[in-house]
């Protein structure tokens, strides 16, 4: 009957265990933690780096306003001061600042009432399109102006700027004004230069929320991401440089270490997680295993009793005169059968009683425990008296082979009206005879065990056994202990029997129960026989 | 020598002694049975069990197998407990105990 349950196999999912789960959650979590520190510092340095960049930046566009400032503050100047020249003269010095490699694509002379352009130099102006009145309003807002005027343009094609500049501090008549086309990438404003390397950039005139782009390096407007933004006077305009780093600035290391933080976290976190999973299930199955085992040994211990209780009377017979108790418990540690037996046969005039004792343990034990029981039970039908019952036992069971075996055995013939016992004895622990006056080992005269090549005969002693008394046999089991010598073990029983009151069956149930704790490692046997009163 | 769980075998060949130490029982028995079947049967084997804590009838068997079937043994040295043991299961008629 022996069943075995699979151990949990790898395919099947199993919930982790908690130990792995800790780990998996104290690794997670000491991760985020450090990822998450790499990545402000990342996040920090780059807003610094972008910051700086920016700076920079705007540096370089600073440079530029006073190329686009300076000629037309100058015409303004030639314009005013020599209000009655040549004309000639005035086209002259503003054609040197237009064309294609110049400042402006057009600059002219206005008078400021705003209806025509007296001289016109360069590509046809934008202003020129613009109703009087609204040129008018433009100059106005120039005039009262002491700076550079900025005009939005940046609806024609292809976008522009218009600049009106007078000198500042004199009644005008007349002011300068120029056009200047603008390139998307905005190199008509500043050259391209390492300060805008790596950027993203977006320059508008005004604030960037109002969307006026004068110039950007990126199709998608307004920038995204990381930003930063910085803003300049243009004349009486501002303009507002947004910037955003193409790239990581501080370099791919930094920008990588929180993602090589996380992989090698995460990888840490797993492997530990792999080897402590590991670790438990090996330790589950081992406990498992030791279940399954402490389970198989159990079985293995609960047939081998079955087996040794098969072997041993079902039934005691019923004798006037007489109480018979028996037990017999198998040891617990071992799961072997044992060898002890006990044995009552009905014969004239009385019974004869054997308790005996098959050394060492086993399905080979048990069988020898059969053979001697039943040449021992045959021969005491047999009329045969104790002596004679080991003597031919002795023999028989002795074939001249190796000793594997021996068997100790006590054996009793019971006279039930001379009120007598005789006992010859096999190695085995002599009889106890329990009276009103205490408890006595009975002086029976010992023989080596049955199967050692003892060729001589064994001696039997009568006793004489008063009304009352109780003869109690035993194995070895009942009283020894390992390590201690074998006469303090039977004092513990003589002395524990000597104490015992009541009814038969209550004296051995406490015999069993005082001298023979669970944890005893031998079976077991008591047989004992009292005297009515 | 053998070394086992709680005993141990030490066979001194040219003085024909076998000693055994610790306890000598089911576990043991196999290692004893070993040493002394390295005997021939041209005389005794002495036993000494100077060192011998425990001994239980499966120990007793090998010495009484040896005793009755090997070479013939002499038992030395064994403790008072182990003598009383010997003398209680009525083996001290089989084998020979050497005081």
């Amino acid at each position: 009957m022996v069943r075995l349950r699979p151990v949990r196999g790898g395919h099947e999912w199993t919930r982790p265990s908690k130990a792995t789960l800790i780990v998996l959650v104290v690794g997670v979590c000491t991760t985020a933690v450090v990822v998450l520190a790499a990545s402000r510092a990342h996040d920090q340095n780059e807003e610094r780096l972008l910051n700086q960049r920016t700076r920079e930046a705007l540096a370089v566009l600073e440079a530029t306003v006073p190329s686009v400032v300076g000629p037309l503050a100058t015409s303004a100047a030639v314009v005013d001061t020599a209000s009655e020249a040549d004309p000639e003269v005035l086209r002259r010095i503003l054609e040197l600042h237009v064309g294609p490699e110049a400042r402006y694509v057009s600059a002219s002379v206005w008078p400021v009432d705003g209806t025509a352009p007296t001289i016109v130099v360069g590509q046809p102006l934008e202003l020129s399109r613009w109703p009087t009145s609204e040129t008018r309003a433009f100059f106005e807002r120039a005039m009262e102006s002491d700076r550079l005027v900025v005009l939005d343009l940046l609806d024609a094609d292809p976008p522009r700027l218009g600049y009106a500049f007078t000198d500042p501090g004199r009644q005008a008549t007349r002011l300068v004004y120029a056009e200047q086309t603008l390139v998307r990438d905005g190199t008509s404003l500043a050259r391209p230069d390492t300060a805008f390397t790596d950027l993203d950039y977006a320059i508008y005139l005004g604030p960037e929320s109002a969307g006026r782009v004068l110039a950007a390096n990126s199709a998608v407007i307004p920038l995204e991401g990381r930003r930063a933004s910085a803003e300049i006077d243009l004349g009486d305009a501002q303009l507002q440089l947004v910037t955003s780093p193409r790239g990581e600035l501080g370099g791919l290391l930094l920008a990588r270490l929180p993602w090589l933080t996380l992989t090698a976290g995460l990888v840490t976190t797993a492997a530990a997680a792999v080897f402590t999973e590991q670790t438990q299930r090996r330790r589950l199955t081992a406990e498992a295993l030791a279940r399954e085992n402490a389970g198989l040994y159990d079985e293995q211990r609960r047939g081998s009793r079955a087996l040794q209780h098969s072997l041993l009377p079902r039934s005691l017979p019923d004798v006037p005169g007489l109480v018979l108790a028996v037990r017999y418990t198998a040891g617990v540690a071992g799961t072997d059968v044992g060898g002890d037996w006990y044995d009552v046969t009905v014969v004239d005039g009385g019974l004869t009683v054997v308790v005996g004792d098959v050394s060492g343990r086993g399905l080979v034990a048990a069988g020898v425990m059969a053979s001697v029981r039943y040449t021992m039970r045959t021969l005491a039908a047999q009329e045969l008296l104790p002596g004679d019952i080991l003597t031919t036992t002795n023999r028989v069971v002795d074939d001249g082979g190796p000793i594997r075996f021996f068997a100790t055995a006590i054996c009793g013939r019971i006279h039930l009206d001379e009120q007598t016992v005789a006992f010859a004895d096999a190695g085995h622990p002599p009889p106890l005879l329990i009276t009103a006056d205490g408890a006595s080992w009975v002086d029976v005269p010992l023989g080596p065990p049955l199967g050692v090549r003892y060729e001589g005969p064994y001696q039997e002693r009568t006793i004489h056994v008063p009304t009352g008394a109780t003869l109690v046999m035993v194995t070895d089991g009942l009283y020894e202990r390992r390590g201690e010598p074998v006469d303090t073990g039977l004092e513990r029983l003589r002395s524990a029997a000597a104490e015992c009151r009541g009814d038969l069956d209550t004296m051995v149930d406490s015999l069993m129960a005082d001298l023979n704790p669970e944890a005893a490692t031998d079976d077991t046997a008591i047989l004992a026989v009292r005297w009515r009163g | 020598m053998t070394e086992g769980e709680g005993f141990g075998v030490e066979v001194d060949r040219d003085r024909r002694v076998v000693h055994l130490r610790g306890d000598i029982d089911l576990v043991a028995r196999d290692a004893v049975a070993a040493a002394l079947g390295g005997f021939d049967h041209l005389g005794s084997v002495t036993i000494d069990l100077g060192g011998v804590t425990f001994i239980d009838s499966s120990g007793l068997t090998v010495l009484v197998d040896a005793a009755v079937t090997g070479p013939g043994v002499t038992i030395r040295d064994a403790s008072p407990t182990i003598v009383r043991i010997i003398e209680a299961t009525g083996l001290d008629q089989t084998l020979a105990i050497e005081p």
